[in-house]
């Protein structure tokens, strides 16, 4: 008896070659800043400014792009804009909504490559970011430095206020 | 389910949330893939600009994620530009939560029409070259996509393989080799294998593969 050649068919996923698996790009990690009493800074932020459903979705959704293409990609596509004038390492998450929010982040600090901080929330009004927030998220990545314990792993903007 | 999952799944429940977190990922997807695809090709703003018949600051304008202002009209010249089709398709919000789970620009990757496996592997019309013949039913993956000179063809009469490799990238190149078998599909390795080492061939690849080519020769 003679056996059927069996032939083989590529898994659909493997005929559409488009990319090769063999880049794996880890997810960066995600952090918030936590004030010294240990709150938390984004969170307060998006609660403070009465930020709308569909604004937090958008934030949700950039952070996690954000967290999924390296920086330069980041930068590129103007998901990310900066360094902020008069700061050398603070970054800010650009997103059109109803409101122009413009979450402060940086880099590590502590490991630059891996890892992304937010600093402060801050509203853009005419192109122009609120002095206080800019200082506040230059001084808020220097006390992380001095401390990693002053963060928390990002937690999830809530849908809801 | 994973936690991200769980948490996208409770908040589409919200109409406005959904639909939000929809449009401002479509918005990154097309400007992220439209960046992703033009540097694929070695394209600068200006080449795909010039291309598409507007200023570089035009293209800049469609890889920033913020833009929603693209036309039809537009997306299809930089598909005919870029040599792929575009689609547009309406789907469920259920899909979105896993691709946006995976998304990674790495996977916006597209091949052209030239390097598209589809048409490289038309049966019986790809001769065997100088390179070694392939067992049958070796299955070859990592189909590099970016296809250029030096072309290796691989074809044997009656097999039937997943797809050819028509071009290497530059820099050293790794081929995983696997024979389809009754018991499962057995990894080939280096066991009976001519080991070759490609170059000299352009792509943008070469970083992301390693070592050696191993391909098992066709047994006497």
């Amino acid at each position: 008896m003679s056996k059927k050649k069996r032939k083989i068919e590529p898994p659909e996923e493997e005929h559409n070659a488009c990319v090769i698996p063999a880049k794996t790009v880890l997810p960066l990690k995600l952090w918030d800043f936590l004030t010294d009493r240990g709150r938390n800074v984004i969170l307060e932020w998006v609660k403070d400014d009465k930020i709308s459903v569909r604004d937090r979705a958008r934030l949700n959704q950039k952070l996690e792009r954000l967290c999924q293409m390296d920086f330069d990609a980041a930068i590129h596509t103007k998901l990310l804009a900066g360094p902020i004038a008069k700061t050398k390492h603070v970054y800010k998450l650009r997103i059109h909504g109803d409101v122009m929010l413009r979450p402060l982040l940086c880099r590590g600090p502590i490991n630059n490559t891996a890892e992304y901080t937010l600093l402060a929330g801050a509203v853009e009004i005419g192109d122009k970011l609120p002095d206080a927030a800019v200082n506040a998220a230059a001084e808020n990545r220097n006390t992380v430095i001095g401390n990693p314990e002053r963060r928390c792993s990002h937690v999830r903007i809530p849908s809801k206020s | 389910m994973s936690e991200f999952r769980a948490n996208l799944k409770r908040e589409f429940e919200d109409k406005d949330y959904r639909d939000a977190y929809a449009e401002d990922y479509l918005n990154t997807f097309i400007a992220v893939q439209i960046k992703v695809l033009r540097e694929q090709r070695g394209m600068t703003q200006s080449d795909l600009a010039e291309k598409i018949g507007t200023k570089q600051a035009g293209v800049s304008r469609l890889e920033n994620v913020n833009y929603d202002s693209w036309k039809t009209q537009t997306l299809k010249k930089i598909a005919r530009a870029l040599d792929v089709r575009l689609r547009i398709s309406f789907e469920t919000f259920g899909t979105l939560i896993k691709e946006a789970e995976n998304f990674c620009p790495e996977s916006l990757k597209r091949p052209n029409f030239a390097s598209d496996p589809t048409f490289l592997a038309k049966e019986n019309q790809m001769p065997a070259l100088s390179a070694p013949v392939l067992d049958t039913n070796v299955f070859i993956r990592n189909i590099p996509v970016q296809v250029a000179a030096p072309t290796i063809r691989r074809w044997h009469e009656d097999e039937r393989l997943a797809s050819y490799l028509t071009g290497f990238p530059e820099g050293p190149v790794r081929i995983l080799a696997s024979r389809e078998s009754a018991s499962g599909r057995e990894e080939l390795g280096n066991a009976g294998a001519e080991k070759r080492t490609f170059s000299n061939a352009t792509s943008d690849l070469g970083s992301i593969l390693t070592a050696n080519a191993n391909i098992p020769a066709k047994a006497a």
